[in-house]
């Protein structure tokens, strides 16, 4: 045993190729770490340093540019499982790295956002990427906790950041609670997981029967998923959203809101694609109903708030309801190409368009209330047109109406699901698509067809600056491009998720003749768990 | 000359996009600069359309100067496809014929954010003429949800009072149609690709699988598309946006909406919803003429109760395209082309009208008819304009209205011997109420000491008026060339619904080889 032990830990050593494909990750934690020390030696640590974000925007370069590098490498597994170099990792590391870059240029743009822009911040909010990172190129469930973990402390602690503000603090209270309970429920969710399957490892999931038959593996699924449900703000897991959302400052609200959303995402599809259900009819039904519920939801209960915060948090609810239809897509045909395309592009659409359109509320509320209310954007198109024209469109991307990106990605989320067989889901969706466009409609009203009132907000003239219109309008441009020539990447992607290599160690064979034959063998849980850390023959 | 040949349709889209973009280079003080830039580039997109009817070969029922280009990545098998056929000629010079002179007539009843108001006309030219083109699904629907972006704002901003209540309606109800049109079409796609193996939005390779379904489920996708249709047109009961719509928009805004955009609406339904399934559209009808007829009654009656001059002309549309919407589906080839011919009829007299409408409410301000009245003698010019947009509403003999009409009434009769009976009474109402309307503003007493100062029509007025006006006449004198070059397409339809076989079209331009290309057999 303690050979095998030893054998398997000669294997799953680091290699300089994973150095190498896992640059972004590293280059985001020692880029994290020294924008931290920088803050030691400055006089007054409340005040804003630009050194630490300087630091942390040469790192964040280096890491959207080092995926695009390496972008034909052949797709490998490294640490085991544990961290997949593979197209969908890339992608999302561009992702991550270009987002947390426009969330940190926004927040030193703003007045505001300035005086949040202490070391810390910095640092805390490039472990989060780190984080999602991890999460997102991760092969099986114990990386994948640890990057969820490293992401979810940091927001935690970004959440309720403006210390003096007792609603951030509140809302910090609220999103921690109810986020380590999620937690506690994703652990106990791959504990009967691994019950019977006797691996993390996600590629290994093949022979987990989902059905009433054998409880604990329909349960354990169900946990762990209902578990990043609650991370995508999924109704009926979605009450912390509206809250956290309106509490925290809107760069980072548009941090939240895409990026982790986008992460879990891909997580989702990480576990569904890799032939967890064999076509579950049972993940099906969740992820319709959990679909559904969150479509009617984000829908229809956006339509009530005054707050324009609270309002972009209910279309993030249907936003993730949309997910749901890749999902149940990807959990009705495993193997569904159109289902990955649709969510990987979707996903991304959906980050740029609410990076920007919670960019454009941060600049809005410089020298205004921290929580805009709708009425309080009347007559902003005549007084700052730019960022009314601006907002227009990511709402117009988010509603879904060509020629502004949304388009494509809703049409190829209706694709996947109409394939699989689930027009119903795909009916529903279009359907609360018109009464969430009410709510969108409501605010063009305000910004463009009302004249200016007492209640309106005054632009300041402070982050009104050439370079603050540039980041806004790089984020219209991309989503006006994206509205035209379609989201590319989605069809351009490798989707071939890198497995692990045979194993070498010595023995395994005779030791554990199961294994071998694991993926069409049912499943000796007994047997298995014994094994977890051990090699293991993969899929044929 | 190849080249052109090639180019024109892009020409056709990008031209006035460009131009809207343009605009916002000029100085914004100079509101006159931006209104002739904005008439030049319509009145260019107009003379360049002229190429298509010299070059259009009409006895081809197949979509001319054709060019496909990559667009979405080839898997997805969305392509930029746009080609004209004898049903989307007709319509594209409507809309560009139209488009300078809503623009001329813009000069007086816009005068706020004038230079935003012409961008977004001309965006929304951009999509009209693109939706007109497209052949294939994607790029249609995307030009179709185009269109509605400037008109959100057109309404929404230059429109009158209630303007951003009738604006949202009119939003939202087109985009629930449309989403649910999107769904079936995305059903199509994934049919085709099960039958044949290839991925493809094209329209012409969609006609032949689409046709071949089982019934019920043609029926539900019909139904799915007809319904953003029937939204669009507005057939009854999809009708309560329009009168709100039009009221409340501002005058080059009605004139747009009743001359080309509820058009896209009947256009929809011959292109895409009779076509992709004809068994479908033979099933139903019936019920689609019913629903015509009722919308030629209710709407005739209503518009005799109106004493809003804007409501009643709205009105007015959807007792008219009740008949559009009854013609085509009598689906015979007389039923196809009375359709069609009153479309572009419609989008003149009802065009002319809304501007008749507009000129007095500039100088008076209300829409009242009690307001009005003995408008011949203060402004002779006017009345003639009036009588002669009249004459062309209610269809005398004479006027493009008549042939349409006439063509109708002949094919639903054909069809539904009872229906068309029930569709002759409109006629009648139509002529009752039209002339109702011109007795209480054009004719009577001159009471109202306000009115007794009007002035007459100007010299742009009456240019535009003018034109509109030898327009009705033109198509009520010169049917036979202009149907000649709808003819072979809507024969091609007819035979395909008859036989209730696939629509047999193809695709040909420069450097489209008829044999190699998408299209042909």
């Amino acid at each position: 045993m303690e050979q095998l032990v030893q054998a398997r830990l000669q294997e799953i050593l680091p290699s300089a190729g994973f150095y190498l494909q896992a640059s972004p990750i590293l280059l985001l934690l020692v880029g994290a770490l020294a924008a931290l020390l920088l803050g030691v030696f400055r006089a007054d640590p409340e005040k804003p340093n630009f050194t630490s974000l300087g630091v942390a925007v040469v790192s964040l370069v280096a890491a959207a540019a080092m995926p695009l590098v390496l972008r034909g490498a052949a797709p490998a597994a490294h640490l085991g499982s544990g961290f997949l170099a593979d197209g969908l990792s890339r992608f999302s590391f561009v992702v991550i790295a270009l987002g947390t870059l426009f969330t940190l240029f926004s927040a030193a743009l703003t007045e505001k956002g300035r005086q949040l822009l202490r070391p810390e911040l910095v640092c805390l909010l490039m472990f989060s990427s780190a984080g999602l990172m991890v999460m997102t190129s991760s092969g099986e469930f114990l990386t994948f906790f640890t990057g969820l973990e490293i992401t979810s402390v940091s927001l935690y602690v970004l959440v309720g950041y403006q210390r003096q503000d007792v609603k951030a603090l509140e809302a910090a209270l609220k999103y921690f609670l109810l986020g380590a309970t999620a937690a506690a429920i994703i652990l106990m969710g791959m504990a009967l997981v691994y019950l019977h399957v006797g691996s993390l490892r996600w590629s290994d999931m093949g022979t987990l029967r989902l059905s009433p038959d054998a409880p604990f593996a329909l349960m354990g699924m169900f946990l762990v998923l209902c578990g990043l449900a609650f991370k995508l703000a999924i109704a009926p897991f979605h009450s912390w959203a509206p809250d956290v959302y309106q509490a925290s400052h809107s760069t980072l609200t548009g941090y939240m809101a895409t990026l982790v959303k986008f992460s879990v995402a891909l997580v989702v599809l990480r576990i569904l694609g890799a032939s967890v259900a064999q076509a579950s009819s049972n993940l099906v039904l969740l992820f319709w109903v959990l679909g559904a519920l969150s479509i009617a939801i984000g829908s229809t209960f956006g339509l009530v708030h005054n707050s324009v915060k609270r309002m972009l948090a209910y279309s993030s609810v249907a936003n993730a309801g949309y997910f749901c239809l890749a999902f149940a897509a990807l959990a009705a045909n495993p193997s569904s190409v159109s289902a990955r395309e649709a969510l990987t592009a979707y996903a991304a659409v959906y980050t740029v368009l609410n990076l920007g359109a919670f960019a454009v509320l941060a600049w809005l509320e410089d020298g205004n209330n921290e929580d805009l209310l709708k009425e309080e954007l009347s007559g902003l198109g005549s007084k700052s047109p730019f960022a009314a024209l601006a907002l227009t469109v990511f709402l117009f991307g988010l509603a879904g109406i060509p020629p502004a990106a949304g388009f494509f990605g809703k049409f190829m989320l209706i694709n996947a699901a109409v394939s699989e067989g689930l027009t119903g889901l795909a009916i529903l969706m279009v359907l609360f698509s018109v009464v969430s466009l009410f709510y969108y409609l409501s605010l063009m009203v305000e910004m463009w067809l009302k004249p200016a009132s007492r209640n309106s907000i005054a632009v300041t003239a402070s982050s009104d600056s050439g370079l603050h219109r540039l980041l806004i309008g790089t984020a219209v441009v991309v989503s006006l491009v994206i509205g035209v020539v379609g989201p590319r990447w989605a069809s351009m992607l490798d989707y071939t998720v890198a497995t692990e290599a045979p194993s070498v160690a010595i023995g395994v064979r005779s030791l554990h003749p199961t294994t071998a034959t694991a993926s069409s063998d049912p499943v000796d849980a007994v047997k298995k768990k014994a094994l977890d850390t051990a090699a293991k023959t993969p899929r044929p | 000359m190849e080249f052109i040949n090639q180019w024109i349709l892009t020409v056709l889209i990008a031209l006035p996009l460009v131009g809207g973009l343009a605009l916002f280079l000029l100085p914004r003080e100079n509101v006159g600069l931006a209104r002739l830039v904005a008439l030049g580039v319509s009145i260019v997109e107009f003379v360049l359309s002229l190429h298509l009817i010299a070059h259009f070969v009409p006895s081809y029922a197949v979509f001319q100067f054709g060019q496909v280009l990559d667009w979405l990545p080839k898997s997805t098998g969305v392509q930029y496809v746009v080609g004209v056929d004898g049903l989307s000629l007709i319509l594209v010079i409507l809309t560009t014929a139209l488009c300078p002179l809503v623009i001329l007539s813009s000069w007086s009843s816009i005068e706020k954010n004038v230079r935003e108001f012409l961008a977004l006309f001309l965006l929304l030219e951009t999509a009209m003429v693109g939706a007109l083109v497209a052949i294939d699904l994607v790029l249609f629907y995307v030009f179709w949800e185009a269109m509605l972006i400037p008109m959100y704002f057109i309404i929404g901003f230059w429109g009158g009072k209630d303007r951003i209540y009738a604006t949202t309606k009119f939003f939202l109800y087109t985009v629930v149609g449309s989403l649910l049109m999107l769904v079936a079409f995305s059903y199509l796609y994934y049919v085709h690709a099960q039958t044949t193996g290839t991925y493809t939005t094209n329209l012409i390779e969609l006609y032949r699988t689409a046709a071949l379904l089982p019934l019920s489920t043609q029926m539900w996708m019909f139904a799915a598309t007809a319904l953003a249709f029937a939204i669009k047109v507005p057939l009854f009961p999809f009708h309560t946006w329009l009168p709100d719509a039009h009221v409340q928009a501002p005058t080059p805004g009605s004139v747009i909406l009743a001359g080309v955009l509820l058009k896209m609406g009947t256009y929809g339904l011959m292109r895409f919803s009779i076509p992709l399934f004809p068994s479908a559209a033979t099933q139903a009808a019936p019920v689609m003429i019913t629903l015509g007829v009722i919308g030629i009654i209710y709407g005739a009656l209503i518009a005799w109760r109106q004493t809003d001059i804007k409501k009643l002309v709205a009105y007015s549309s959807v007792s008219h395209l009740g008949f559009v919407v009854a013609g085509m589906f009598a689906l015979n080839e007389q039923g196809f082309t009375g359709a069609l011919y009153q479309m572009v009829n419609h989008g003149i007299s009802t065009g002319a009208l809304f501007l008749l409408i507009g000129v007095v409410y500039e100088r008076r301000h209300t829409r009242e008819m009690r307001d009005y009245g003995g408008l011949a003698k203060v402004m002779p010019w006017y009345a003639f304009f009036f009588v002669v947009a009249t004459m062309g509403s209610v269809a005398l003999p004479g006027t493009g209205g008549f042939i349409g009409e006439w063509l109708i009434l002949l094919g639903t009769f054909r069809a539904y011997p009872w229906l068309g009976v029930l569709c002759g009474t409109g006629v009648v109402l139509g002529a009752v109420y039209m002339l109702w309307l011109v007795l209480k503003v054009v004719w009577g007493p001159l009471e109202n000491e306000e009115n007794k100062v009007l002035t007459d029509v100007t010299k742009r007025e009456s240019f535009i008026l003018g034109t509109l006006s030898v327009l009705i006449f033109v198509f009520g004198f010169a049917s036979a060339p202009i149907l000649a070059h709808t003819q072979a397409t809507l024969v091609n339809l007819t035979k395909s619904v008859s036989l209730q076989a696939p629509y047999e079209t193809s695709l040909v331009g420069v450097g489209l080889n008829l044999k190699s290309t998408v299209g042909v057999k």
